[in-house]
């Protein structure tokens, strides 16, 4: 079991350092392409055939290496799959749905879960606010300079919609923690009526949804899709798609 | 021999990784791109995929729904962009987020990346948060982005596609940089390739720890199909009658689901194995996909050896035709398919635009110097003349004597339109210079005139490429925009680059060419 563990260890550490290493090469082959260039020789390329191949062979051991690690795993592997945790609230839905009638620890639990639900969700509400300003604000994006715009974008927004979602995560740790404590109360007030002889609530009933409506939603979302693309092959849209896929795009693949 | 039956059966690949490998190959069925380091350009690629394939990989035949619904969004001001709406629509109604599961070649590396034996970060309540965020990325890059762009400023932006998709960087990028013949497009290699390669590596590491994690906290195709779950006719469904709400579907669940078939499922069928009612199974309305064998301990119900070998001939029948499908798309498009515009690529290697044209002249230059036609640095740029936007023609022989730049663009091309005011620039600081901008004969406006009066581009010539292409392939251009083309006074080619330019690039270009 510990040279299992270990194993998996290393494999992480070279998946990691392959990556670290690769991201490395590049940023110095464009540091290096980009000093040139702003030394005035605006012939060089910054990136070039050779030079990759060149330092994709400095990383070739290494990768290799993953690769024995790999295929060696594919014999040691037996295969099974991860065993993960039990979901709290699908447990908590379980044990609670057995017990008749509430103990006060259990509808304290189950408040204080509501509670932190619409916390977090109006505290991330909250933090999205400057995010929709900032988007919403013309004289943000007047400028053509993308990559000023961009960073300056990201500048604005990512703090917040970390911040949107740190609270949420908090509040849903939070969340987990009281479902288990209110699990535990479900637990032991099933116990409590079972020593006083109460009879333990039956399965809940099966209800028949209603399908005729969700049937009817999806009639009317095919009729509107099929409607949306003949229309769409009339007014040139259709064209559109096909003379942005014919042509590569440079920008959007990454080439520049 | 028992070992190695236990091995087989527990790493021989499910049907679902079958149907992955199947659509991967089959959106990628132009396997002769590879080789010949080209894009396939034929009609069939106005249809798009359901699942993530960059348009720009050599081997795909058909579109990205995400790449057309941003170059949608951007063209928003000329006309709505139904088609992608309506297609994206369809896919979402008829598989939802099955697609994701079982038709998503990303979805497939992902999960292959996800097998690497390392130690796993498992979902939790904070990995659930997080897949909030692939809905703020469709929000921001996806539609706001490329929509405000597009319509404002005229300019193509596919955000996501420049700064977040892996799948480009993979397949696009990767799939045209490893071919030699390509070897001119890493002179347009720079800070956005390095950036994008490193947000490549990230995403493929994090997807070694996390399973799924592109797919699960940043994809706006899942996303958008998400909104559909609800909805899709085909997708893994919940019998509630055999449901003991027991939470093993969801505990065994490696999305971050809070109930089978919700908008974080991928339907991919897992959790069929792990219930232990059998109540789970793949449906299309009411016609069963695929079940799980065992029995149905409430109801009792038990899958016959009969009913088993029933779905068993009725599986190999679709398999056999799906692989017919495969075998036909292969040689269709490795053989027979048409492509909509000849890419000159290769022609432009060998520095020939035509054989004809590749007899000497001697007539345009010094006597000493005989140069052969073509559009490759050091030839001689063969003459043609193309009518210019505002009436009139260009003469290329006419321009002799002075420094000529050819830039060919299109107002879909956003690297296109951010540079062209370069040029006016360039044309105002030196007026000898003369500048021919040619549009692509694929032309999406009908009104190139009325684009450009929106523009204060002044001082450059405009011209829209012939219908048969003959501006482009004359001077050696092919599918990869903007290219720049610099001519110096005898008409002789001193650069020929795919590739945005700056205004510092063209000023020493033009020191180049005046020397």
């Amino acid at each position: 079991m510990k040279k299992r563990k270990l194993f998996l260890w290393i494999q992480a550490a070279l998946c990691v350092l392959l990556c670290v290493l690769f991201s490395a090469e590049m940023i110095h082959m464009y540091t290096e392409g980009r000093t040139l260039r702003e030394a005035g020789d605006l012939s060089v390329w910054i990136f070039t055939r050779e030079k990759v191949v060149q330092k994709l062979t400095e990383l070739l051991p290494l990768f290799l290496l993953e690769l024995v690690f790999l295929l060696t795993s594919l014999f040691w592997n037996r295969g099974g799959r991860e065993v993960l945790p039990a979901d709290a609230e699908s447990v908590r839905d379980l044990i609670c749905g057995k017990v008749n009638n509430q103990s006060e620890s259990m509808r304290k639990e189950r408040s204080r879960q509501r509670k932190l639900a619409v916390y977090g969700r109006a505290g991330a509400a909250a933090c999205l606010i400057p995010v929709v300003l900032y988007m919403v604000n013309p004289s943000h994006f007047e400028s053509t300079e993308l990559e000023t715009v961009m960073a300056s974008l990201l500048l604005h927004i990512v703090p917040w919609i970390s911040m949107a979602l740190g609270l949420l995560s908090v509040t849903e740790v939070l969340r987990e923690k009281s479902m288990v404590r209110e699990t535990e109360a479900a637990k032991a007030q099933i116990r409590e009526e079972r020593i006083s002889g109460s009879e333990t609530k039956p399965e809940s009933a099966y209800k028949e949804k209603k399908t005729s409506v969700r049937t009817w939603a999806q009639a009317a979302m095919l009729l509107i899709a099929v409607a949306l693309i003949l229309h769409g092959i009339f007014n040139g849209s259709m064209q559109d798609v096909l003379i942005k896929a014919i042509h590569i795009c440079t920008e959007c693949i990454g080439l520049g | 021999m028992d070992k190695r039956n236990t091995w087989w059966q527990a790493h021989r690949p499910t049907t679902r990784r079958l149907a992955q490998l199947y659509c991967a190959l089959l959106y990628n069925a132009n396997l002769k791109g590879f080789v010949e380091g080209k894009i396939y350009t034929g009609n069939v690629k106005a249809a798009c995929v359901p699942g993530l394939n960059c348009y720009s990989c050599p081997g795909a035949v058909a579109a990205c729904p995400l790449g057309a619904l941003q170059n949608a969004a951007a063209s928003a001001g000329t006309h709505a962009g139904t088609y992608i709406l309506g297609i994206l629509m369809l896919f979402g109604v008829m598989l939802g987020r099955t697609i994701c599961g079982w038709l998503c070649p990303m979805g497939l590396i992902q999960e292959l990346l996800h097998k690497i034996p390392t130690p796993k970060i498992r979902k939790s309540r904070v990995t659930r948060v997080l897949s909030w965020l692939k809905y703020a990325v469709l929000a921001v890059f996806v539609m706001a982005l490329p929509l405000w762009y597009g319509v404002r400023h005229g300019l193509p932006l596919p955000a996501f596609c420049k700064y977040i998709c892996p799948a480009g960087t993979l397949e696009g990028a990767a799939g045209l940089l490893v071919n030699e013949k390509n070897a001119d497009l890493f002179s347009m290699l720079g800070i956005l390739f390095t950036r994008k390669w490193v947000i490549l590596l990230v995403i493929g590491l994090a997807c070694v720890f996390c399973y799924r994690s592109f797919c699960r906290f940043l994809c706006p195709l899942g996303a958008i199909y998400g909104f559909f779950s609800r909805f899709a006719l085909i997708g893994v469904r919940v019998d509630p009658k055999a449901c003991i709400h027991c939470g093993a579907c969801v505990k065994n669940c490696r999305m971050d689901v809070r109930h089978v078939g919700d908008h974080e499922c991928i339907h991919c069928g897992e959790c069929m194995n792990g219930c232990p009612t059998g109540a789970i199974a793949v449906k299309a309305g009411r016609v069963i996909l695929k079940a799980s064998d065992r029995s149905c301990g409430l109801t009792g119900k038990t899958v016959s050896a009969r009913e088993q070998t029933k779905r068993r001939r009725i599986g190999a029948a679709v398999w056999a035709v799906l692989l017919m499908v495969l075998a036909g798309a292969l040689v269709y498009f490795n053989l027979i398919a048409p492509s909509a515009q000849e890419s000159p690529l290769q022609v432009v290697q060998s520095g020939r635009t035509d054989t004809e044209e590749q007899e000497t002249v001697s007539e345009v230059v010094a006597p000493e110097e005989v140069l052969t036609v073509g559009s490759a640095v050091g030839e001689q740029m063969a003459d043609f003349t193309v009518e210019t936007v505002g009436g009139g023609n260009f003469h290329l022989l006419e321009q002799r004597g002075r420094v000529t730049m050819i830039n060919l663009w299109a107002t879909y091309c956003g690297p296109c339109v951010q540079e062209l005011p370069y040029f006016c620039q360039l044309v105002q600081e030196h007026p000898e210079v003369a500048v021919l901008a040619v549009h692509s004969s694929m032309v999406t406006e009908d009104d190139i005139p009325g684009y450009l009066a929106g523009k204060n581009w002044e001082g450059l010539t405009f011209a829209v490429d012939t219908a048969d292409g003959q501006v482009f392939r004359t001077v050696g251009g092919d599918n990869v925009l903007p290219r720049t083309i610099v001519l110096n006074s005898r008409g002789v080619v001193i650069y020929n680059q795919a590739g945005s330019v700056t205004y510092e690039k063209l000023e020493a270009l033009l020191q180049e060419a005046q020397n």
